[in-house]
């Protein structure tokens, strides 16, 4: 390519000389592009390969736990099961066998969707998921688009404002969000819109539950009631059920506003101090343009990987959140599983739960990888 | 000064002084003393367990914490005191960490043991006093000299932040009553007045009672001792446990970096509240001790990828092959010269975790993993008030001593973070 760069072009032999030079370049340009998409290729391959040894990881280990967690036998058995029989239903279920084909059959029964009977709920596990799931993601969406939406404009401003006081109520704000304890935080928030609204008359938010199920008839058709509210074209059950969860899910994205703001603020700061933002402040764009169109993109980067890393926090924040506020989602079925040691369900939810935080640390990072160019080269 | 120059000097020395001595003499007893203290110790704990006042767990901490540290501190003492007595450059520092150590790991021992802390304590008064200093005190700064001026520039900086010691003052205000409550409260922790209950705050009861009639001011003030030690406990424990494995992994890298950073991705692949949950479910009984396993479980693969962050930068340093050049072995080179500079992240990490370590806690025994009900805790009391709502004090009040506590170690985390950052740090 050096031979024909514009430098050795004689420039009497005009047009086709240009045109094979505008033809070359196009040809660059493509082969480029196409080691663009081969970087990014290995790049999502190697990341779903590193994926792999993570999801062993998780099975194996919720395997030892549920193997831990107590002889499975005792849910068929009574007291008095004559000992002959407690070790047919153990050779029935292949409970005598060695460990490691224990954990095949694990494997085996995850795979082909025997996730288990639970007892607490009375349902297969798979079904209780299936019933379950959506109300738990209809609750952390909101959480996380609630924190989203407030936490990045609170980021910025904290930044760009800096050392005045906008920046320190948002960082006191933000502080709080890193320590309150969730549960204490939305039993204050239903002790105020609850309970003191209530008693003064006003108009009251609701104490839990995702709508109001005395009064309005729900069929759940795709299981999250915002969407099923808009196919049955019901405005009623559509605004119940956004009134229900605006306390939780304020409580539950609380925390996430707080470490989204964070990190906004500081990679933000970070970003202020590069050359190419003095650079653009130089040539006397305003400095809106500036924030947001020059430092926004890279300050957002660092805050998409927290993003990733805050769901985490969501799933064990859904735990609380859904017990206080009778949630009917997969985190108060956890806990009553768990207080009345049913072991399939304990499993199933642990397991759910690293699947869901693995895929979303996944796309997460494939997302970092499509926003920076640097990543895909490590 | 060399060892020559050393040896003259001491025999000058001896000459005029013999405080040296005594003190040599002191150190030699201190070592035995420590060394049959902790064998005692471990005797008074066996029997501690065989009449039943202790579980398990607490016999395992209380020969961990106490015993075997004793020991080792004892016989450590032996060398050291023939160190001091050569008059040994390296000798007279070891005393002082020696004896902190001891007094520190004593402390949170508890026990009759406690007493072997005061001649620690004592050791350390003799090493300060005017003659003995005079040996070693210049020498030792000289050596020091660089790490204590940042030393000292980093508590400047650390005092010019008013953030970070309002943190610093809230902590020490909480030790402080977790050390002090039987002083300071009215009630004792599992007291109740049962005709008494959900009483608003009133000059007998300063922040009112819960539904059992206990008082929630004395109980807010008791879980602290709770609370704190279990926070204390798992970042401790996590921190030791996942700095050994990742400072190993970081150094030899290889096979065993790549099994340990693959086991700790397993780790972090489960929200840590969750994992804690099944742990403890795992574990079976539902009490404190649990709780602490489950979460020291949780948190050790944090410090192990810190910290082997931190060791594979620290280990293409120079000083590092300065020290393998002149012989120095592998251990010897992790222990002493990589893993100090790896130490100031891991104590920002710590000092955040703290604040977490405690929130989760609290939750985990909200939704009733934790104490057996009625007892101190704060995550526990507010999940006792949660139906009382006309009774509000019953749940803002441990929830505002939780807030508060967790609100002031990542004060001082986020400004001591501030505060070592290189690239703030001088500008």
């Amino acid at each position: 390519m050096a031979l024909i760069s514009p430098r050795t072009i004689d420039l009497k032999t005009g047009h086709a000389q240009l045109a094979l030079q505008k033809h070359i370049a196009g040809c660059a340009r493509a082969i480029r592009r196409v080691i663009w998409h081969m970087r990014l290729r290995d790049y999502v391959i190697r990341r779903l390969l590193l994926a792999i040894p993570v999801v062993i990881g998780v099975l194996a280990i919720t395997f030892v736990l549920a193997y831990v967690m107590g002889d499975p036998v005792g849910i068929y058995t009574q007291e008095r099961t004559s000992p002959e029989a407690v070790e047919a239903i153990r050779r029935a279920h292949g409970l005598d066998r060695p460990l490691y084909e224990q954990f095949f059959f694990y494997l085996r029964d995850l795979a082909s969707g025997d996730w288990g009977y639970s007892v607490s709920a009375r349902l297969p596990v798979t079904q209780v998921i299936a019933t379950r799931l959506p109300a738990t993601i209809e609750l952390s969406l909101f959480a996380i688009v609630f924190a989203i939406a407030l936490g990045i404009p609170l980021g910025i401003l904290s930044a760009t404002k800096k050392d005045r006081w906008p920046d320190h109520v948002t960082r006191v704000v933000a502080l709080a969000g890193v320590s309150m304890p969730i549960f204490w935080f939305a039993l204050m928030l239903k002790y105020v819109f609850f309970f003191q609204f209530y008693m003064a008359g006003l108009p009251a938010l609701p104490e839990g539950g995702r709508y109001t199920f005395t009064v309005l008839p729900y069929t759940p058709i795709t299981g999250f009631l915002l969407i099923d509210s808009i196919i049955t074209l019901n405005p009623v059950l559509f605004m119940d059920g956004l009134v229900h969860l605006i306390l939780p899910g304020f409580a539950l994205g609380y925390l996430t506003l707080a470490i989204i703001t964070r990190m906004m603020r500081s990679s933000m700061l970070e970003v202020l101090k590069e050359d190419y933002i003095t650079l653009a402040r130089s040539k006397g764009l305003r400095e809106r343009v500036v924030i947001y169109r020059h430092a926004l993109r890279n300050a957002m980067i660092p805050t998409v990987t927290v993003i990733g890393l805050a769901f985490g926090g969501l799933m064990s924040g859904a735990v609380l959140t859904e017990t206080i506020f009778s949630w009917p989602g997969l985190g108060r079925w956890s806990t009553r599983a768990i207080l009345n040691s049913d072991i399939p369900s304990i499993n199933a939810f642990t397991l759910l739960v690293a699947f869901i935080f693995v895929g979303a640390n996944l796309v997460v990072d494939l997302v970092y990888g499509a926003l920076d160019p640097r990543i895909r080269y490590g | 000064m060399t060892k020559m120059d050393t040896k003259q000097y001491s025999e000058e020395i001896e000459e005029t002084s013999s405080s040296i001595k005594y003190f040599v003499y002191f150190i030699l007893v201190l070592g035995f003393i420590n060394v049959i203290a902790g064998f005692v110790n471990i005797i008074d704990a066996l029997l501690l367990y065989d009449i039943g006042t202790i579980n398990e767990i607490g016999l395992m901490g209380n020969i961990a914490t106490g015993s075997i540290a004793a020991i080792v501190i004892g016989i450590l003492l032996l060398p050291i005191g023939l160190g001091v007595r050569d008059l040994e450059n390296w000798a007279f520092p070891w005393v002082l960490y020696a004896n902190l150590l001891a007094i520190l790991l004593f402390l949170v021992n508890g026990g009759f043991i406690v007493y072997i802390g005061l001649f620690n304590l004592f050791a350390i008064i003799l090493l300060m006093t005017p003659q003995i200093r005079a040996f070693w005190w210049k020498l030792y700064m000289e050596d020091m000299g660089p790490r204590a001026k940042e030393t000292r520039y980093t508590l400047y900086l650390i005092r010019k932040s008013p953030l970070v010691v309002a943190g610093i003052i809230i902590i020490a205000v909480y030790i402080c009553l977790a050390i002090f409550a039987p002083y300071i409260t009215p009630y004792g922790p599992t007291e109740r007045e049962w005709y008494n209950f959900l009483q608003a705050p009133s000059p007998q009861h300063i922040w009112g009672t819960d539904q059992n009639g206990g008082d929630v001011f004395s109980m807010v003030i008791w879980a602290t001792q709770v609370d704190l030690k279990i926070a204390i406990s798992v970042v401790a424990v996590a921190l030791v446990v996942g700095a050994f494995i990742g400072a190993a992994a970081g150094y030899f890298g290889g096979a065993v970096d790549e099994i340990v950073m693959r086991i700790t991705d397993v780790f972090f692949a489960f929200p840590g509240l969750i994992l804690a949950m099944a742990i403890v479910s795992a574990l079976g009984a539902r009490n404190l001790d649990n709780i602490s396993i489950a979460l020291m479980l949780v948190w050790w693969p944090t410090y192990a990828r810190l910290v082997r962050g931190q060791v594979l930068i620290e280990r293409e340093k120079l000083y590092v092959e300065a020290a393998r050049s002149v012989g120095a072995s592998d251990m010897r080179i992790l222990a002493f010269h990589i893993l100090p500079n790896t130490i100031q992240p891991v104590i920002v990490q710590a000092t955040l975790d703290m604040g977490g370590v405690l929130l989760t806690a609290a939750g985990l025994s909200f939704i009733g993993f934790g104490a057996e009900a009625g007892s101190a805790e704060w995550g526990l009391m507010i999940a006792q008030g949660q139906n009382h709502f006309a009774q509000y004090w019953v749940t803002l009040f441990p929830g505002l001593a939780i807030l508060f506590c967790a609100l002031s170690f990542n004060l001082v985390g986020d400004g001591v973070r501030d505060i070592l950052d290189p690239k703030l740090r001088r500008r």
